[in-house]
């Protein structure tokens, strides 16, 4: 293994470029991670899961209703922690045509001693038709701010897309209300 | 080294200072490895402690020894403690102490890196430690760290981010050092495919580590502005999705996985050939095997979250794609073997400790597989079938391939042979202990046995005593390891250059004395 001994020490290849070219990928690596973020909500988006498909406008209303066909949508609500919210629909569940729009309510009562904010995150199963579910107006992702006792209504208005698959015959619209202290209603 | 050589050089010749300043401003990679090494030793018995608390508790029914959220405590640290604290830092004292000396180098390419890299551990560490003295105690939550659980932790919370980016920070650097050295300070000759699969695999590793230690960062970073500053990355309230932090953790969590075993396998494949007097059968297919599973590790980890929300043709991609990965461990595992098919094998304790790796991370694989099964996980996930799954590949594999380590070069570190006779009882102690302590754990979590509970149904009483036995006498099995290494520092029959004389190991690291002296390589050697 041993050479002849050298004349000077072996010349090094330079480090600086390197290690320069290895901060990099772990800099690259370290703004993936914030990256996953947006890829998430795209990849969410396209499979169908997760509430990233909630946050969106009203589409076109579809004015054709299908009279002939009836899908039941249930309402459910949950306060996110036990004894601040009195929350529920006002109906149980609604039997409606798609390409009509509806208005349901759901309401909630500040049982605490002090004011609160809360804010509300819709989920719907099963989770394949939330392209089909329409929110025209939801009070869900605002902060609401609730007085002392306050009661009041939160307004939901959907249509039932027409073009639902016709083996799905029942919608359950859930809300979670989550206790917002740090969110600022407007 | 041939003589001229050595007295050319005299100006490189400068003796370690004296006193605790060695240590302190150490550059010498030689040191460096030392004090890695016994790092990582003191935590392995801190987390082995842990452990014991653990079994303790779990050996009969009901509540004994200590309340459940002490327990809940002791199960996460003992995970942060033996993964970051043990495992990872024997690795990189082993890279330090031996990729110079394999590559022909005359110390790591950024010393002074080096340096820092290894002293932000114990800062790292006594921060996470001391979050057993805190309000609220220690993190309680499991390792993975899930938000929301985790947000609720007490003062401990920012402790535990703060300690993660210091090892994190830790191993990036030192994942940097190691690939400059490789890739610039090889030996005229020492090609890349001549380098010896150890340094191989452990270009690989690091490749890893920067690729997914930041990640990491940028995770815990992200937990910690929820907690203090009102984002919502995975706050439901605030439109962020909990599920999100699953995701990029184990987008960091598989890839780190294999940063825990490709050194293992590089070690298996210089102990082998070794003691089987034979070359490392298909040498190059190693290679290409290991740098598969790397890449492949950054595509399965969604078969941590198989029960946790995704869609079908998710599941299907991540079943798939991770039983893929028992091709090339496959391709691995059929090279050990045939390099020791025919060969004039003897059986000294570095070859003991590679033996039982072969067959016991063998195991860990086979039910690895059973677990990457969709409808099989939906049965098997949070029992202990996955506590023992992981841990037979994690204890029988990576710590046995580090203990194999130990006993092959130690020799070539003190200079001195350790007692064999020492080093064999510590090997079949810990060999049958392991396995009454991990093997009982299949039958619990088939039957049911959920993991991370302190407390358990009267069933599964007379295997978790089994386990528990077990446990206890691994634990103390590993007193002897302690022993062995202590003596073998302090004296001992003296080594030769080659250490293994009959078996004439190949690779430059034999090719100097034993001890090796302070600074080797100041002049290339030459490989042909």
């Amino acid at each position: 293994m041993d050479g002849p001994p050298r004349a000077a020490p072996p010349e090094r290849r330079p480090h600086r470029k390197l290690v320069t070219a290895l901060l990099i990928i772990a800099g690259g690596s370290f703004a993936l991670s914030w990256g996953l973020i947006p890829l998430y909500t795209v990849f969410s988006r396209d499979l169908g899961v997760g509430n990233a498909e909630s946050k969106e406008g009203p589409e076109a209303v579809h004015d054709r209703i299908d009279a002939s066909r009836t899908v039941t949508v249930e309402f459910i609500a949950y306060p996110a922690s036990v004894g601040n919210f009195d929350f529920r629909p006002q109906v149980a569940e609604m039997r409606v045509h798609p390409g009509a729009q509806y208005d349901v309510d759901f309401v909630a009562k500040n049982r605490t001693a002090g004011a609160l904010t809360a804010r509300a995150v819709p989920s719907l199963a099963p989770q394949d038709a939330w392209k089909y579910f329409h929110k025209m107006r939801c009070f869900c992702f605002d902060p609401q701010n609730f007085a002392v006792g306050e009661t009041r209504a939160l307004p939901v208005r959907f249509v039932v897309d027409p073009t639902l698959p016709v083996d799905i015959d029942r919608l359950s619209l859930s809300f979670t209300l989550y206790d917002a202290p740090q969110a600022v209603a407007h | 080294m041939a003589h001229a050589i050595d007295t050319a050089h005299d100006a490189h010749d400068a003796q370690p200072a004296a006193g605790i300043k060695r240590w302190l401003f150490a550059t010498n990679h030689k040191d460096i490895g030392t004090m890695y090494l016994v790092f990582s030793l003191i935590m392995f018995f801190v987390g082995g402690s842990m452990a014991m608390v653990i079994r303790a508790e779990l050996f009969e029914p009901g509540l004994q020894f200590v309340d459940p959220g002490f327990f809940n405590e002791m199960t996460t640290m003992h995970a942060l403690v033996m993964i970051f604290g043990a495992v990872m830092p024997a690795f990189v004292g082993l890279a330090n102490w031996m990729i110079p000396l394999q590559v022909g180098a005359p110390d790591m390419a950024l010393p002074r890196m080096n340096n820092f890299s290894f002293w932000l551990l114990p800062f790292a560490f006594t921060l996470l430690l001391s979050t057993l003295f805190v309000p609220g105690g220690a993190p309680a939550g499991g390792w993975t760290m899930y938000p929301p659980l985790v947000l609720q932790f007490g003062d401990s919370f920012p402790m535990l981010i703060f300690a993660v980016h210091l090892m994190g920070v830790s191993s990036i650097m030192g994942a940097i050092n190691v690939i400059v050295t490789i890739l610039n300070m090889r030996a005229p000759g020492m090609t890349l495919l001549k380098m010896p699969l150890f340094v191989w695999t452990w270009l690989i590793t690091a490749y890893l580590l920067i690729a997914v230690m930041p990640v990491l960062a940028g995770a815990v970073t992200m937990l910690l502005t929820d907690h203090f500053f009102h984002t919502s990355f995975f706050n439901a309230a605030g439109g962020g999705d909990p599920l999100m932090f699953e995701h990029i953790f184990w987008f960091f969590g598989h890839p780190e996985v294999y940063i825990m075993i490709l050194p293992a396998f590089g070690i298996i494949s210089e102990i082998i050939p070794t003691f089987s007097r034979k070359p490392l059968f298909g040498a190059t297919s190693m290679i290409y095997a290991t740098a598969s599973i790397a890449f492949l590790s950054f595509i399965v980890w969604g078969h941590h979250m198989f029960v946790d929300g995704m869609p079908l043709s998710a599941e299907m991609f991540f079943m798939l794609s991770t039983m893929l990965i028992a091709v090339p461990t496959g391709v691995k595992v059929f090279n050990w073997t045939a390099t020791m098919w025919r060969g004039s094998l003897s059986f000294e304790p570095p070859m003991l400790f590679a033996l039982g790796f072969l067959f016991m991370f063998t195991i860990g694989g086979f039910s690895g597989v059973m677990l990457a099964m969709v409808p099989a996980d939906f049965q098997y996930n949070q029992t202990y079938f996955v506590v023992a799954h992981f841990h037979y590949v994690l204890v029988p594999g990576a710590v046995f391939a580090i203990m194999g380590a130990v006993y092959y070069w130690i020799p070539k570190w003190t200079g001195h042979m350790y007692n064999m006779t020492l080093a064999k009882t510590h090997f079949w102690l810990s060999t049958i202990f392991v396995n009454v302590l991990f093997f009982p754990q299949h039958f619990l979590g088939l039957a049911g046995m959920p993991r991370r509970i302190p407390d358990y149904a009267v069933q599964f009483t007379d295997w978790n005593m089994v386990s528990s036995i077990g446990g206890f006498g691994f634990g103390l099995s590993q007193i002897l390891f302690a022993i062995a290494i202590i003596q073998c520092v302090r004296g001992g029959r003296k080594a030769s250059a080659m250490v293994w004389n009959d078996a004439a190991p190949t690779g430059l690291e034999w090719t100097i004395p034993s001890p090796a002296p302070y600074h080797s390589f100041t002049t290339a050697p030459e490989v042909h």
